[in-house]
């Protein structure tokens, strides 16, 4: 009788709560998905019509947390403590965080249990920076200077303002400001008007 | 013929899926078409071309969100199917699944076959299940 060989390379059984992704995933970039929004967006080519590419198209555009290229790009590089600021985060946790929004660290621990390397202190530090982000999106790029923004009664520091922008609220009585509801409405929309100048 | 290359790269790989990358969305860009080499015995030619996409592969143990898509009967210990709803849908006293309810879930296994990559998920822990 002839023993059946098995031919079972040995494959490390994936699982991505412990961080492994298998040998093609382990190394690889991760996007967020408010970046795989921006690239579907802005691509040169025409979109291929395949279920797979207007599927996500669709999710996309239903989970981005980030909606403008600013704030994108403000979670993972801009100031003061984002994402890339945190050494000990990989490609695939950068990504979750941003992804799922977590709002306190052990929320984030739960549903990334890989972040149990990262101090609490230190994860909701970083998390409170995104949220405050997430919050203020409109409003945040990374290449202007700091106004403090009084909203009621806490006082908000809008990091930065796009230099179109910034133009825009200097133009603005003085007393304007004070009286803004936080994010919604004429304020942000003028904001993103002047994205595009 | 780059061109050629180049469209049938697109036409060719987009949308398609494998176990090993997942589902390959879009290609990003190209970055070597690669040199041809034309196959013995028949007029054709092989290039072994290398590109950048952006691809999609759920991981065992990834938490995602999702819209629901449909609601069937499987059974949940604390939530009721309700088949009489419009539409279907599963309730427990703080939430209503139904279609295109936005859940978070966690997956728990993935299967993977010739073009569609199957997960399981579950929203029986802390912090899964409906959101917003």
């Amino acid at each position: 009788m002839t023993t059946r060989l098995r031919h079972r390379p040995n494959v490390e059984e994936e699982d991505a709560s412990a961080l492994k992704l298998g040998p093609e995933f382990n190394n690889a970039g991760c996007l967020l998905i408010s970046e795989v929004k921006y690239l579907l967006e802005n691509r040169d080519k025409d979109a291929p019509d395949t279920a797979v590419y207007n599927k996500t198209l669709d999710y996309v555009k239903n989970f981005a947390k980030f909606n403008t290229t600013d704030s994108a790009s403000a979670v993972r590089d801009g100031p003061p403590r984002t994402l890339r600021r945190e050494p000990a985060l990989t490609q695939f946790e950068t990504a979750q965080i941003a992804n799922l929004c977590p709002a306190d660290a052990e929320e984030a621990k739960s549903i990334i249990p890989s972040l149990v390397k990262i101090d609490d202190d230190r994860l909701q530090t970083l998390l409170d920076e995104i949220q405050t982000m997430r919050k203020f999106q409109t409003c945040i790029a990374w290449n202007c200077v700091a106004v403090p923004v009084p909203f009621g009664s806490s006082v908000v520091s809008l990091e930065t303002y796009r230099t179109g922008a910034r133009d825009l609220v200097g133009t603005m009585p003085a007393g304007t400001l004070k009286h803004m509801p936080p994010v919604s409405g004429s304020f942000v929309n003028t904001l993103n008007g002047t994205d595009d100048v | 013929m780059l061109q050629f290359l180049e469209s049938k790269l697109y036409s060719d790989v987009e949308g398609t899926c494998s176990g090993q990358f997942g589902y390959i969305i879009a290609v990003v860009s190209i970055l070597d078409i690669g040199k041809g080499m034309v196959l013995s015995g028949s007029g054709q030619a092989e290039f072994i071309t290398r590109y950048r996409a952006i691809v999609f592969k759920p991981f065992k143990g990834e938490v995602v969100d999702g819209v629901v898509n449909n609601v069937n009967k499987l059974i949940h210990p604390d939530m009721k199917f309700d088949p009489n709803s419009n539409p279907p849908s599963f309730a427990s006293d703080e939430q209503i699944i139904e279609k295109n309810t936005k859940v978070r879930l966690k997956i728990v296994g993935t299967r993977v076959d010739a073009t569609e990559i199957f997960a399981i998920g579950t929203i029986k822990e802390d912090h899964l299940g409906v959101i917003e």
